[in-house]
């Protein structure tokens, strides 16, 4: 391993150690989302320590601030991108209904769909509608994490690894930073079998997936603001769709808390990652473009 | 792009420091206020059972997210005022000259500005959500404002979308004169609803809050505000693309309202 790679596999650790560290430190000592200041404030604290990591760790390792991936850089794919990252309006809403069609009843499903439209239009697609909206500006909170995850882990990753691998290594260290949050019963609840391994299981797939989505809007935009923007939406969204018709028929809600999610997700998964795949290669292109004009000089 | 975004930084740093100030001053004393006038028996029982009880939130909840609310508006105001006055600046016509001659022509100064902008609009989301998680967590009650900031920052895209052509187009001069006609039909358009409109959100001062919160954030949503809400942002959105692309046309034929 040459000097460069160990510098590299030492900075990694090091983030890992410090993106860690409040999670599993903060959330087995203060409690998970309590009502006193101690635990909201350490909810503040965990939801920003990838960011927190990332200039921690640029600092002890006098890293500087190359290649911070904040700025956007012109080109014709960084409108792509933020189109892209609105993907998850439409597939967390499909994966919701999906869910619930798989696990319930389907005719249900459409009933309470079409009742909801028919009784108040105006009040439910003007909520989505402001709401996912509203997920743009709101995408700040999710810097928090993405300027740690894909802002610098992802990258340093791909210094080591062949990049499926840096994806599948991002995407587990990504999904087990949940873990405190899991064990708590956040995403899949507590009433499951194989609790709480089944839901680190799950969410670190769906991290993985998601991770290569958000990985190449980074790549090509040069900047990780089209991730935050698709983080906050797939957040928000799915919560929403499930809030509405639950509020619309609360028979809907099936046994299995974890059922609902861990189906839920999958249609944002499978596009998150054919998008990641097949996003088109431009810089690859380029680069053996060039490799072309050399061997034809 | 960076380099004329520090140097607007440089050119308002003094303004930052007092918004800056004004922020702190006033989040402090809305802080302090509440604690004051909160039950201190209830202030020690923070966190417990009580606290989340239904007449306790009836009493104490308006209060407190009317007081978000007010702070929210504290940023909007003081991140609008910085914001618009980034319009004015840079008005040399040899300045302007040497823009236009770059290879992006007046691309990157207008990039700039609405960067600038956007810029603010975010940090007037960070504060109060900063705010809001900080005063909800001290005073342990589920205060949720997060819809009307939002807003907000739409709202103030909005304005920036309509004023900064007008500014790029005509100089600062005739853009602040434009601008007033602009705020004199909004206040006359005030008048008129003040006149003919439902005024019982005003019946009571002391429940002025509350109706407010209710009327746009709560359960007494009516459809009209959901439709204005939901509307709002994609117009604003639209404004702001299309205001950013006319700015980018018009700036060479502003030069020339240029005083000096």
């Amino acid at each position: 391993m040459t000097t460069e790679k160990k510098q590299t596999l030492y900075r990694v650790i090091l983030y890992t150690l410090f993106a860690y560290l409040p999670t599993y430190i903060l959330i087995p000592v203060f409690g998970y989302a309590e009502d006193d200041f101690a635990s909201k404030m350490s909810m503040l604290l965990i939801s920003f320590s990838p960011m927190l990591a990332n200039i921690l760790t640029r600092l002890i390792t006098r890293e500087g601030k190359t290649d911070l991936r904040i700025a956007v850089k012109r080109g014709r794919q960084t409108p792509l991108c933020f189109v892209l990252s609105l993907l998850p309006i439409v597939f967390c809403t499909v994966g919701v209904i999906v869910s619930f069609c798989v696990l319930k009843n389907s005719k249900m499903v459409f009933d309470t769909l079409h009742t909801m439209l028919k009784s108040d239009i105006v009040n439910h697609v003007g909520t989505f509608a402001y709401t996912a909206a509203f997920c743009i500006p709101l995408a700040f909170i999710y810097f928090g994490e993405e300027f740690g995850w894909r802002g610098y882990l992802t990258p340093k990753l791909c210094e080591l690894l062949p990049k499926p691998a840096a994806h599948i290594v991002s995407g587990m260290i990504w999904g087990l930073w949940h873990a405190p949050m899991i064990a708590n019963g956040h995403n899949f609840g507590k009433d499951y079998d194989f609790f709480p391994w089944a839901g680190y299981g799950v969410m670190c797939l769906f991290c993985i997936c998601m991770g290569v989505f958000f990985t190449t809007l980074t790549e090509r935009s040069g900047s990780v603001l089209p991730a935050c923007i698709a983080h906050s939406l797939n957040n928000n969204i799915y919560s929403l769709v499930l809030l509405l018709l639950l509020a619309a028929d609360p028979a809907l809600m099936p046994e299995s808390q974890f059922a609902l999610a861990s189906l839920g997700i999958v249609p944002m998964a499978l596009c998150a990652l054919i998008v990641g795949l097949l996003l088109p290669q431009k810089r690859r292109l380029g680069a053996d473009a060039g490799k072309t004009a050399e061997a034809a000089s | 792009m960076l380099g004329i975004l520090y140097a607007e930084w440089v050119r308002y740093r003094k303004w930052f420091w007092i918004g800056g100030a004004v922020i702190l001053l006033y989040s402090v004393m809305s802080f302090m206020v509440f604690g004051q006038w909160l039950d201190p028996i209830l202030l020690q029982n923070r966190g417990t059972e009580y606290c989340y009880e239904e007449m306790f939130l009836s009493e104490y909840l308006s209060v407190a997210n009317s007081i978000c609310m007010s702070m929210c508006l504290v940023y909007f105001v003081v991140t609008s005022i910085l914001a618009l006055q980034s319009i004015k600046a840079d008005e040399r016509k040899a300045w302007a000259h040497f823009v236009i001659s770059t290879p992006q022509c007046a691309k990157s100064l207008i990039d700039a500005k609405y960067t600038y902008t956007l810029l603010l609009g975010v940090a007037m989301c960070v504060l109060s959500y900063l705010f809001e998680t900080v005063f909800s967590a001290w005073y342990c009650m589920p205060v949720n404002v997060t819809a009307l900031y939002m807003l907000l920052f739409f709202v103030q895209l909005l304005i920036f979308a309509i004023c900064m052509p007008f500014d790029v187009r005509f100089g600062s001069k005739l853009g602040a004169n434009v601008r007033l006609i602009l705020f004199v039909a909004m206040a006359f358009l005030a008048l008129v609803y003040f006149l003919f409109g439902d005024l019982a959100i005003f019946d009571d001062a002391e429940l002025f809050g509350e109706k407010l919160y209710n009327s746009l954030l709560g359960e007494g949503q009516s459809k009209t505000v959901t439709i204005v809400m939901a509307v709002l942002p994609y117009l604003s959105m639209a404004a702001y693309g299309l205001s950013y692309l006319y700015s980018c046309k018009a700036y060479v034929k502003g030069v020339a309202y240029f005083d000096n």
